[in-house]
């Protein structure tokens, strides 16, 4: 279990470089770089060399969302690294289906189009999550 | 000595201090002395775990490599296995079992369980050469047309009804630049990969010892013989299940579980203690909020891509909500209107025809044990598909009996959730028998519990005496053997005709060359790699009858296709046609040779193994 957010963890390790912002401010850069990223690969996948775009894609959808661990923070509740990671990936899984549930229903399921998508729902939801609000009742 | 810099700390590494980190702070600046001495003795214990584990897992997959396919038998991949690879595994076995009993570091036993999964996962694989179980290139196959059209086919298979599945495969492919049935060889180490993560999660959570942790996730790799994780919508949806249950546990179950069910368990069971008390108080109402909306995102993943996992997930939250262990009263009924509102949304075309079939079986629990365990050995003669299945409910009786063992000696009452979770999925046999794969899905459902109730039943004794850590180490490595051999025939025992072979593959692969659109490729049983494409122009059926069973009535079904007809002989067809309808090799050998003279039929393509078959020739000129 990690220590408040600004202090060291307990176990001595180090946080990374960006364990001077606030915990929100790190979510936030993590889910933008992570959905910016992903356009920005998705975008240019026609370009990549073939034998690069599986491993890519898998990279963004399943190997990025558990190496959030690395540079991602600290969570204030039990196995807070772990937790965090079963939450992104649980995430980025279920997004994914509705997503390409909801363009089959419309009939519009491409790669093109589920990549716009869920690059925009990512950036929406990493903006959301920066929005400044009020801390409800502990 | 290294010195690193992170805002305004700094961690200092001293050469010469021992192996705990001390830590002091000055004032606004942090400093951080890491401290480690690296002693060539404590490096060896170290190390020797993880070098044998890793020893072991090389060999084992070293001999996979030279293991010969032809040796697959009725009682499946286990007869295939070269001997290396089976000691090997006996080796990763034993690391694990010495490990345990003298308290290697859980890091280490837990690398032990990863290698032992892969190299069980990836055996069939690795013999085989090509993706097993012919459902995956079926789905492949839907999820190939989905990919290419946008669309779906729901009038063709009911599993277009709940395609979010196929749909994400098939966006995930496209975006990779691949084929859907170029994703399904690593789809089983992905997924075995991928449940570890909530699993380790749902596990810590209950169990305190970090080693029993790891006692669990062994149980669960050896004790998942079911075999649903590949290419398919219930592969993905287990790692959903698993990732709700954590959650949901983990983070939105702060009550002290003190429900009806906990009190009339613990009465019956007498067992003492707290009550459990999981979750965590400190999450806050914004963290709790984030789960929150995780687990209905899950849930919905769920709604949309199979039938039956949402029934699981519901009744685990019921479990949950008796066990008196969340205050989310509301959460069934949000789940039950998600599952209720997809269903005459967008599962439609599906119900409309269906009805009586998803109604049919509502409270007809018996007619759906006998359909699910009953029936499905009683009709079998042969002897080792017998054992194949023995073996499976002895697994299953297994692990529950250790789950009573670890119950009883360790009499707690917070293990009465644990109980109520295991139980609960038995409550889909009252919904459904899902075809008789019902009691298959319910034990795959329970088993995450049952594996950490029965992992208390290795739980060691403090101080232990030598001859008793060796006599622990004889009885672990004992137990856990016995569950892996019985893991390697209960999941791989249909390898015969679950085995999809080279020769079958290229057969199929003739068939969507030289076959026209509307052509209709028949198999003798569902033991074939077809549809993993073009599912709108071509399709892959069944004969029916079977020409073992009434063979003029099979010619006639051949003749009245509505297309061009193809048949399709393969090894692993007729090694199903032997299991499954007691069909002797000399009338497998008769029937091929019968269907392969026939003035009506030409060859198409064959390999000398397998043969394409194009019938009605003189019917249509040629």
């Amino acid at each position: 279990m990690s220590g408040p957010a600004g202090s060291p963890a307990p176990d001595g390790n180090l946080e990374g470089d960006l364990s001077h912002l606030p915990r929100r401010a790190r979510v936030t850069t993590l889910l933008v770089a992570w959905a910016v990223l992903g356009c920005a690969v998705l975008a240019a996948q026609r370009d990549v060399a073939p034998a690069l775009r599986l491993p890519l894609v898998a990279y963004l959808f399943l190997v990025a969302p558990g190496s959030c661990l690395l540079i991602g923070p600290r969570m204030r509740i039990p196995a807070d690294r772990l937790l965090f990671m079963v939450l992104v990936v649980t995430l980025s899984v279920s997004v994914n289906v509705l997503l390409a549930q909801l363009l089959v229903q419309l009939g519009r399921l491409s790669a093109s189009s589920h990549s716009v998508g869920l690059g925009a729902l990512l950036l929406i939801s990493s903006l959301a999550a920066s929005l400044p609000r009020r801390h409800g009742p502990r | 000595m290294s010195v690193e810099r992170a805002g305004r700390s700094s961690v200092r590494m001293h050469p010469k201090a021992g192996r705990s980190a001390v830590r002091e702070r000055t004032g606004a600046a942090r400093t951080i002395h890491v401290v480690r001495t690296v002693r060539p003795g404590a490096l060896l214990q170290h190390a020797g775990w993880p070098v044998s584990s890793l020893l072991c897992f090389v060999f084992a997959l070293a001999g996979l490599s030279a293991a010969n396919p032809s040796g697959i038998s009725g009682y499946g991949l286990v007869t295939a296995m070269p001997a290396s690879t089976l000691i090997g595994i006996a080796g990763l076995v034993l690391c694990f079992a010495t490990g345990f009993v003298f308290r290697a570091s859980p890091r280490w036993l837990t690398l032990t369980v990863v290698l032992m999964m892969t190299v069980l996962v990836l055996a069939p694989l690795a013999v085989e050469k090509e993706a097993r179980f012919s459902t995956a290139w079926l789905h492949a196959g839907l999820a190939e047309y989905i990919g290419r059209t946008g669309h779906v086919l729901a009038d063709r298979d009911a599993r277009y009804s709940w395609p979010g599945f196929f749909a994400a495969a098939a966006a995930f492919a496209a975006l990779g630049g691949v084929r859907p049935v170029q994703l399904l060889p690593l789809a089983p180490l992905v997924l075995n990969l991928l449940y570890l993560l909530p699993l380790t999660l749902l596990i810590r959570t209950f169990l305190q010892d970090a080693r029993l942790r790891v006692v669990a996730l062994l149980l669960w790799v050896v004790g998942n013989w079911v075999g649903q994780d590949y290419f398919a919508p219930q592969g993905l949806n287990i790692f959903l299940y698993l990732s709700f249950a954590a959650l949901l546990l983990t983070c939105l179950s702060a009550e002290p579980a003190q429900g009806p069910g906990v009190r009339f368990l613990s009465f019956a069971l007498r067992l003492k203690g707290p009550p459990l008390q999981l979750g965590d108080r400190q999450l806050g109402a914004r963290g709790r909020t984030v789960v929150l909306v995780t687990l209905l995102l899950s849930y919905g993943a769920s709604v949309v891509s199979h039938q039956l996992t949402q029934f699981f997930v519901l009744l685990m939250v019921l479990a949950v909500l008796v066990a008196g262990a969340t205050k989310l009263r509301s959460l069934p009924a949000v789940l039950a209107l998600l599952t209720v509102s997809y269903v005459l949304w967008g599962a439609q075309e599906y119900w409309i025809g269906h009805l009586a079939d998803i109604t049919g079986g509502i409270g007809r629990v018996q007619s759906s044990v006998q359909q699910n365990l009953t029936s499905r050995v009683a009709s079998v003669t042969e002897p080792e598909r017998l054992t194949v299945l023995r073996t499976r409910l002895a697994m299953t009786a297994a692990l529950w009996a250790l789950a009573i063992v670890g119950l009883l000696r360790r009499r707690r009452r917070a293990k009465t959730v644990l109980l109520m979770l295991a139980s609960a999925p038995f409550g889909t046999l009252a919904l459904q028998s899902y075809g008789g794969e019902a009691l298959l899905r319910v034990h795959l459902a329970s088993l995450p519990f049952l594996v950490i109730l029965a992992a208390d039943a290795f739980a060691l004794p403090r101080a232990t005496s030598r001859g008793s850590r060796a006599v622990a180490v004889v009885a672990m490595a004992a137990v856990t053997l016995a569950m892996t051999l019985g893991f390697l025939v209960a999941r791989f025992g249909n390898e015969a005709f679950e085995q999809m072979t080279p020769s079958a593959v290229r057969g199929v692969q003739a068939f969507y060359r030289l076959a026209p659109p509307g052509a209709t490729l028949f198999t003798l049983t569902h033991s074939t790699p077809g549809g993993y494409q073009e599912q709108e122009s071509h399709v892959t059926q069944v004969l029916r009858p079977s020409p073992w069973d009434d063979y003029a009535a099979a010619m006639r079904t051949l003749d009245q296709a509505s297309g061009p007809a193809y048949l399709l002989l393969t090894k692993e067809q007729w090694e199903h046609a032997k299991i499954q309808s007691s069909v002797s090799d000399a009338e497998a050998r008769a029937l091929q040779k019968a269907l392969q003279a026939r003035p009506d039929f030409a060859t198409a393509w064959t390999d000398g193994s397998t043969v394409l078959l194009v019938t009605g020739v003189t019917r249509t000129g040629g």
